[in-house]
């Protein structure tokens, strides 16, 4: 029985061991807080012709605070699909040096 | 040292459980105060049709579980914690966490929730779970102690303790391997992030004093990183050495760990409080249990 428990202990261990040499993020590779990719919205949607504020964050899992291009890409096509709004503005994403400024209009990146 | 010491005797020596059962409550609390923070933050809903989650599944991997599927697992994780916090059927109830832990990793990835399935896939390899602690004990009918000191074979209390050490060590190799995080820049950013998105959230992270973002994220971005850069130094030193402070140092160096964890909940009080409760919670299991065993006699808890 010993023999058992040391071999799941060791196999556990392993595992632990093998996940956190992954370079690629995923399950027990830890690497929380290792890149800087936040956001701000400052965007507005267009509603009976009238411009106003749009809230991202009544979409967004609250939690969700990394962001970068793709996941940027995939809100903008759940903004203009599935909530139905058309929105423009600007999105900084902080990752790098120097902010990156996107311009979205009708809910799409523009430049 | 206690854990050589088991994996010397391939844990045939008995160890106290003691400290186990203390892990298990603190544990299940971490679990409910998670729970009911994501409750708070809606949750319950992230699968419903047309929600963000559900519509970036449906289009990538397809869904985990249906929405109802998830809404009943949802409900019934909190009966496995409050049963586990009191030690009813602990053993089981660490595994239906562990399993619902999992699935919640499937739905909506994140690193603190991997933390909490592996802990708690560990707890499910001990029967000694219900040794102390438990409602019976609350309600005065036992002790909160046995008279007896109860034992275990130590298996669960090495497997908490590799857990954590596993998170530091290699939470610390990837921040070191980061420019990004040791040049400071993911603290002031998130500095900077966090409060300015703050009328937009819809649920608060905490109170971010206005001094504190002045003094680590100004406007000017070097002095910000120059400001912010001894920190990120200061815990990839500290998440590396933890481990074995805490295994081989006085129990005095626990107070080590809790100033770290202080900070990172400095970042996200709410969001990462329930984390550094477990986390530090496992401090526990990284003392002698005889001592620990002791401390909490001396305490009149026997």
């Amino acid at each position: 029985m010993e023999i058992v428990k040391l071999i799941a202990a060791g196999a556990f261990v392993a595992f632990l061991a093998l996940r956190g040499l992954s370079s690629r993020p995923g399950f027990a590779t830890w690497h929380m807080f290792v890149h800087a990719e936040r956001c701000h919205f400052d965007l507005q949607a267009i509603e009976r012709d009238r411009l106003v504020p749009f809230n991202p964050w009544l979409y967004i899992p609250h939690t969700a605070i990394q962001f970068n291009w793709a996941t940027i890409d995939f809100l903008l096509f759940y903004v203009r699909v599935f909530v139905g709004a058309r929105v423009s503005g600007t999105i900084v994403l902080d990752s790098g040096e120097e902010p990156d400024v996107l311009m979205v209009r009708d809910s799409r990146v523009v430049g | 040292m206690w854990l050589v010491e088991s994996l010397a005797s391939q844990f045939s020596d008995p160890v106290s459980s003691v400290p186990l059962c203390l892990f298990r409550v603190l544990f299940a609390s971490a679990c409910l105060l998670k729970f009911g923070v994501e409750t708070r933050r809606g949750y319950f809903h992230y699968l419903d049709d047309g929600s963000y989650l559900h519509t970036h599944h449906v289009l990538s991997d397809g869904l985990p579980v249906s929405p109802a599927v998830y809404r009943y697992a949802y409900i019934g994780k909190f009966a496995a914690a409050a049963l586990l916090l009191f030690g009813i059927a602990p053993q089981a109830m660490a595994a239906v966490l562990a399993i619902w832990f999992l699935l919640e990793c499937a739905i909506y990835f994140k690193f603190h929730t991997c933390y909490f399935a592996l802990l708690a896939a560990a707890l499910a390899f001990s029967p000694d779970l219900g040794d102390a602690f438990t409602l019976s004990g609350l309600l005065g009918s036992q002790p909160l102690l046995p008279q007896y000191d109860p034992t275990s074979d130590g298996l669960a209390a090495a497997l908490v303790v590799c857990v954590t050490a596993s998170l530091y060590v290699f939470s610390a190799r990837h921040k070191w391997r980061s420019p990004e995080f040791m040049s400071g820049r993911v603290i002031e950013t998130t500095l900077r992030a966090i409060p300015a998105a703050g009328p937009q959230r819809r649920f608060a992270d905490g109170i971010y004093s206005k001094r504190l973002v002045a003094y680590f994220a100004p406007a000017d971005r070097s002095l910000a990183r120059r400001r912010c850069r001894p920190f990120a130094r200061l815990t990839v030193g500290l998440e590396a050495v933890l481990p074995l402070m805490l295994l081989f140092g006085p129990p005095l160096l626990v107070l080590v760990g809790v100033a770290l964890h202080l900070s990172i909940t400095m970042l996200f009080p709410i969001t990462l409080a329930h984390f550094s409760l477990a986390t530090v919670g496992s401090y526990v299991l990284f003392l002698d249990p005889g001592s620990v065993t002791a401390a909490l006699r001396g305490l009149g808890l026997a």
